[in-house]
Formats: structure tokens, C-alpha cells, sequence
């Protein structure tokens, strides 16, 4: 699950609210959809209405039954000025939810005020009719035959005291975003290759705290996941993207920072190409698609899928990295949103996750951990106010 | 706007501590005692604790399937039909009507669990018959029994579910049906045993019970001595 949210410049009216969400699920049909048991599959299935907008809590995405949401796979949540949307997978990405969630804010706006905001980037206008290649499933459409071996080594996971359950930290970081280019700059890295090397360096410096030898000798790796959008000409708003796992072999040595950085620019400028990443999903594609698969039952395969997810699941990297890089929005929209945020669910094995998202000229980072300790967040913050930026943070717990 | 003094990031005027390392925040300029602004969510989100009905069902289906997959083989083995392995199958569909079945299906009109309760036990009890025909007594016995012992509980049920009425003419009325039921037993079970209809036994049982109801309904017209009873009985 992932979490997308809105400050916005004045409190909410949650009956227009209401009504802008309508506007938005016709607009959006992609997004009116229910998870169905088959045979052989689960599938999604189109419903109407619309959920209910519940009121916001201090631990969100630790519980959602999706029978208590009438069946949709996305949650609306209001509090004040601010306006989030939880998002399940299954039904879109990032960018897909970021458009869904600016759509919805316009259409709300276009009420209460009647402004008109153009359509353009992640806004789209709920007065045009659905589109049927927003919801075309782009994975099955430019999958091919060849695939690559997914073979990799097990990550080391940083671990701690798990929190009681339900509970959940999400700490929030702003950062001034020119500051985290100009830095980024001097190592002749994006933001994204250098806070995935910082992310690195911090992972590798917890590893080495380890008492377990095995654990020691195991690689560091950071899953950043990719937006397929750059490479195909398509305007699905379901989930189109893939993920990377970039690391670094500690057992070689002691890396330095810039070694590390010269690692993941290498690593991500030969991974991240249409080849690869096509390669990638199109084995995924390509298992969907085996007869002996296909054939056998839900109820035989469901269990069984548990099973592998248990045992292989989160464990080829230590952390997440999702970076939804710059908001643009139209400039009549500007002066409404305040601040945009973007926070991944708490995952099963791997218990810390960090997000990043920039607009209006601050970049927000948001950690999510379900494990007591919040050491990965410390050192990340400090690394950063050490290099001269300026960092505010905030949490969710009291 | 504070700072953390160990980390060195900026704090949000929300945040009485760093996240980071837990560091409380000290302002001098401002008011300790003062509420600190926060948009921060007062609610905390669990789901209910539920029983977990489809859990309990199929682990106890499981248990019932354990021993009767075991009998069922043994006596195929021994006897190569199904002969007192019936018994136990019998019981095991009993036990799931009785017990499992109000859980599985809850929310159905009692009167439900009753009958299928009724049409199980009979079920059994003609199996055992049909398995042992020693003598005919399922016709004249079990099945008259079975049956007045489902209707007496339903309406055992019916004077208890009625909303408006109070306790003591609910008690008269069930200890009415109570002295019934003993009454249609004993006319049964003589009419087996002797083929006769007469009265033995449960006029020692039955009698005091049709006084005690009497009194009980006609104590609960009268609102004065309820009222009485009510208190002193701390009804």
C-alpha cells in the first residue's frame, strides 16, 4: 500500500469532498474496482459508488478491511486542511495515484470556487470522457518473449524491537530541494543516485554493528522502484512500474561514500533501460501466462503463492527507496496546495521504507518503520544537515 | 521554531520531542504549560476483536473428520460395510447442528437451530433403529419424544423472546409447559410400554409444577403483590 496526501491551503469541506470524489471515480474508472476470487485468479472487477471519506488517524495503513471500504481498493481520509488517499497496488502506482488524488483536488476546487484548472500533467478534467488507455494494463501490452534470470542473493535486513501491533512511525524530513540538487551536483549524481547512496552507506553502516557473522557477510541493497511511463508511450493511470535492487557486497570491504556512489550510478544506468526492465516484467508477464499455472486452482495456488511470498517476499533488499521526483502542477492550482506527501505502507519483512516527493521547491522525505529504533532516519537526517542542509522533520506519534 | 540539539534538525512546533533520538525540546520563549499547536490525528486505527468464525468451523471440522475417517476405515477393513461406524458419523452430524452450526450461521431465527437440532436427532435415533431391530421403538417412542422435546423447547423459546412481558408470567408460562411436556412424556412411555394412556410418574412432578405456574400467573395480574416480589426478590 502507499499513501498519497494534500495540504491544502483551508480546511475541508467534506460533503463537497464527497461529491468531487464521484466526479473523479466516473472520470477515473480504473479506480472503482474490486478484488474478486476466481477459479484461477483473482481479478478485478468494476462497482459503483464511492467510498466513504473517513476521518484521518495517527496510524494509517496498519489495517484496512476492504469489505468495511464497500469493497474498493482505495481509502479517502480528510483531517482538517489536509486531504490523503491510500492506495492498494493492485489498483495503480505513484504517478497514477498523483493523478488521481490532483484530479480529485481540482474537481473539489472547481466546486467550492468554481476555478477552473487546466488539464495538464497529473491533472486531468473530470468533465472529459474515460479514456480507455488510462486503464489499458500496459504490462501485458508490451511484455515480450525474451526474459531475463532473476537469480540474486538474499539482503541483509535491518532489524529491531518491532513496535506493538498497528502502530507504525512515519517521520517526515523537508528539505529545501535546490540545497539536495546543488549536493548532489557536486558528486556529479541526481538526487536519486545520491540519497540512494546515502541510504546505502547507512544500511552498510547498521550491518557492520551486526553480531551475526552471516548477517555481516550479507550484500546491502536498496529497491528503487521505476516509473515504466519513461519508456512507453502510454497514459495508463493502473500500476506501470518496476523496481531495481542496487546494492553493495560488504563482505569485499569498507566502502566509502563515493564508491558507493559510483556503484549505484553504474548499476543504474545499465539497469534502468527499456532492455532491462522489459526483460524483467516480461518474465512476470511470461509466468502469468504458463498453461500449468493457469490451470491450476485458486484455492491450490493461493496458499502456495503465500508460501513463496513468505520465504523469498521482501528479502533481495534492505530498504526501499521510491522517489516520486518533482510535482508540477498548473499555477492556478499552485496557490491551493500547500505541501504534497508520499508515504509507502509498513511491509512485512522489510521494516523500514522512504519515500520522496518535491514540490513547490522542498522535497519531503517520509520513513515509514514498524521497529522501535529510528537510527535509520537519525543518520540519514544528520548525513544530510552535516553536508549544510537544512532538514525539518515532524512524526506521527505523540 | 526549536532544533534538536543532538541532531541538529529542525522541529516541527508539534513535536515536544525529536523523533530522531527522543531528545525532549526545551524552549525558553515559550510557555511549557501552553497546548502546542498540532494537526496531528488524535485517532488510532485496530480493527475489532472478532471471533474468528471460519477458523473455528474448519478446526473443528477438522477435528470431527480425524476420528471418523479412522472408523469409517477400521470398520471397512473388519466388517467390509458400514455398520457402527454409522453411530459415529451420526453423533458427529449431531454435535456439528448442535454446536458448530449457531456459530457458523449465527445471526438465523433460533426456532431454526431448533428444528434442525430436532430433525438431526431423529435422524440418528433411526439410524441406530435401522442399524439394531431389536424392537420397533422408534415409531412409538423416540420419534414421539424427540418431537415433543423440540416443541417444548420452542416454546420455551417463544415465552422468553416475548419483549413485553415480565419475568413472573414468563416463568409461570414456562413452568406450564415444563408440567406439559412431563405430562405427554409419561402418556408416551406408557403407551409403549403397556399400550395404554395413563398417568404414573409425572403427576408427582407435574402436579406441584401446574400450581406453582398457576400461582405465578395470577400473582403476575396483580401488580401490587409483582411489585412486592420485585424488590424483596430483587427481580
Amino acid at each position: 500500500m502507499f499513501r498519497l496526501s494534500a495540504e491544502l491551503s483551508e480546511e475541508l469541506d467534506t460533503e463537497l469532498l464527497k461529491t468531487a470524489l464521484e466526479h473523479t471515480l466516473a472520470r477515473l474508472p480504473s479506480f472503482s474496482c474490486r478484488l474478486r476470487k476466481g477459479m484461477f485468479w483473482y481479478y478485478l472487477e468494476h462497482i459503483e459508488g464511492a467510498p466513504e471519506i473517513l476521518p484521518d488517524v495517527s496510524n494509517p495503513m496498519t489495517y484496512f478491511n476492504v469489505k468495511e471500504n464497500k469493497g474498493f481498493l482505495f481509502r479517502v481520509r480528510c483531517c482538517g486542511s489536509r486531504l490523503a488517499v491510500e492506495f492498494f497496488h493492485a489498483v495503480t502506482d505513484g504517478s497514477g495515484g498523483m493523478t488521481f488524488l490532483l484530479t480529485m483536488i481540482s474537481e473539489y476546487l472547481r466546486l467550492r470556487y468554481e476555478v477552473k484548472i487546466p488539464a495538464c500533467g497529473h491533472v486531468l478534467s473530470c468533465g472529459d470522457m474515460p479514456k480507455r488507455e488510462e486503464y489499458e494494463d500496459s504490462f501485458l501490452k508490451y511484455a515480450r518473449k525474451e526474459t531475463l534470470r532473476r537469480g540474486e542473493r538474499a539482503a541483509y535486513q535491518p532489524r529491531g524491537a518491532a513496535m506493538a501491533p498497528f502502530e507504525v512511525s512515519y517521520i517526515y524530513g523537508n528539505v529545501p530541494t535546490e540545497r539536495l540538487r546543488s549536493e548532489a551536483k557536486k558528486h556529479d549524481a541526481t538526487v536519486g543516485e545520491f540519497v540512494t547512496a546515502v541510504l546505502l552507506q547507512i544500511a552498510a553502516k547498521l550491518q557492520a554493528g551486526e553480531r551475526s557473522r552471516a548477517k555481516r557477510r550479507l550484500p546491502v541493497k536498496v529497491s528503487v522502484p521505476v516509473n515504466l511511463r519513461r519508456f512507453y508511450p502510454t497514459k495508463t493511470l493502473r500500476n506501470f512500474s518496476s523496481y531495481i535492487n542496487l546494492g553493495i557486497e560488504t563482505r569485499l570491504g569498507s566502502y566509502s561514500f563515493d564508491e558507493i556512489l559510483v556503484q549505484v550510478k553504474g548499476v543504474m544506468k545499465s539497469q534502468i533501460t527499456e532492455k532491462q526492465l522489459n526483460a524483467r516484467f516480461s518474465g512476470n508477464v511470461a509466468a502469468e501466462r504458463l498453461l500449468p499455472l493457469r490451470a491450476t486452482p485458486l484455492f491450490i495456488k493461493d496458499p502456495l503463492m503465500k508460501l513463496v511470498y513468505n520465504l523469498q517476499g521482501d528479502r533481495y533488499s534492505s530498504l526501499t527507496f521510491s522517489n516520486l521526483g518533482r510535482i508540477d502542477v498548473p499555477d492556478e492550482l499552485r496557490g491551493y496546495v500547500k505541501q504534497l506527501d508520499f508515504a509507502l505502507g509498513p511491509a512485512n519483512r522489510k521494516r523500514c521504507a522512504c519515500t520522496c516527493v518535491s514540490y513547490a521547491g522542498n522535497s519531503r522525505f517520509v520513513f515509514t518503520r514498524t521497529f522501535e529504533s529510528p537510527a535509520i532516519e537519525r543518520e540519514f537526517f544528520c548525513t544530510l544537515v552535516k553536508r549544510g542542509i537544512p532538514v525539518k522533520v515532524e512524526s506521527n506519534r505523540r | 521554531m526549536s532544533y534538536c540539539v543532538h541532531c541538529g534538525v529542525e522541529l516541527d512546533s508539534s513535536e515536544k520531542r525529536c523523533p530522531l533520538c527522543r531528545t525532549p525540546v526545551i524552549d525558553p520563549w515559550q510557555d511549557q504549560n501552553a497546548a502546542l499547536p498540532s494537526e496531528k490525528p488524535l485517532l488510532s486505527e485496530q480493527p475489532e476483536k472478532t471471533f474468528n468464525k471460519r477458523l473455528f468451523v474448519l478446526l473443528v471440522g477438522l477435528l470431527l473428520l480425524i476420528p471418523l475417517i479412522t472408523v469409517v476405515i477400521v470398520n471397512l477393513a473388519t466388517t467390509h460395510t458400514l455398520t457402527w461406524a454409522l453411530y459415529v458419523l451420526g453423533s458427529e452430524i449431531c454435535f456439528w447442528a448442535i454446536f458448530v452450526l449457531p456459530v457458523s450461521r449465527s445471526g438465523k431465527p433460533p426456532y431454526l437451530y431448533i428444528a434442525v437440532d430436532t430433525v438431526v436427532v431423529t435422524f440418528l435415533l433411526c439410524m441406530i433403529f435401522l442399524e439394531n431391530r431389536a424392537a420397533d421403538w422408534f415409531l412409538p417412542l423416540a420419534l414421539p419424544v424427540t418431537l415433543l422435546s423440540g416443541l417444548a423447547v420452542s416454546l420455551l423459546f417463544v415465552i422468553w423472546r416475548s419483549g413485553k412481558t415480565g419475568k413472573i408470567r414468563k416463568t409461570g408460562w414456562s413452568v406450564w409447559v415444563i408440567a406439559c411436556f412431563l405430562i405427554a412424556l409419561d402418556l408416551t412411555i406408557t403407551h409403549y410400554l403397556r399400550n395404554a394412556l395413563a398417568l404414573t410418574w409425572s403427576w408427582y412432578a407435574a402436579f406441584p409444577l401446574l400450581v406453582i405456574s398457576i400461582v405465578l400467573l395470577a400473582v403476575s395480574y396483580n401488580k401490587r403483590i409483582c411489585e412486592w416480589l420485585r424488590k424483596n426478590l430483587f427481580m
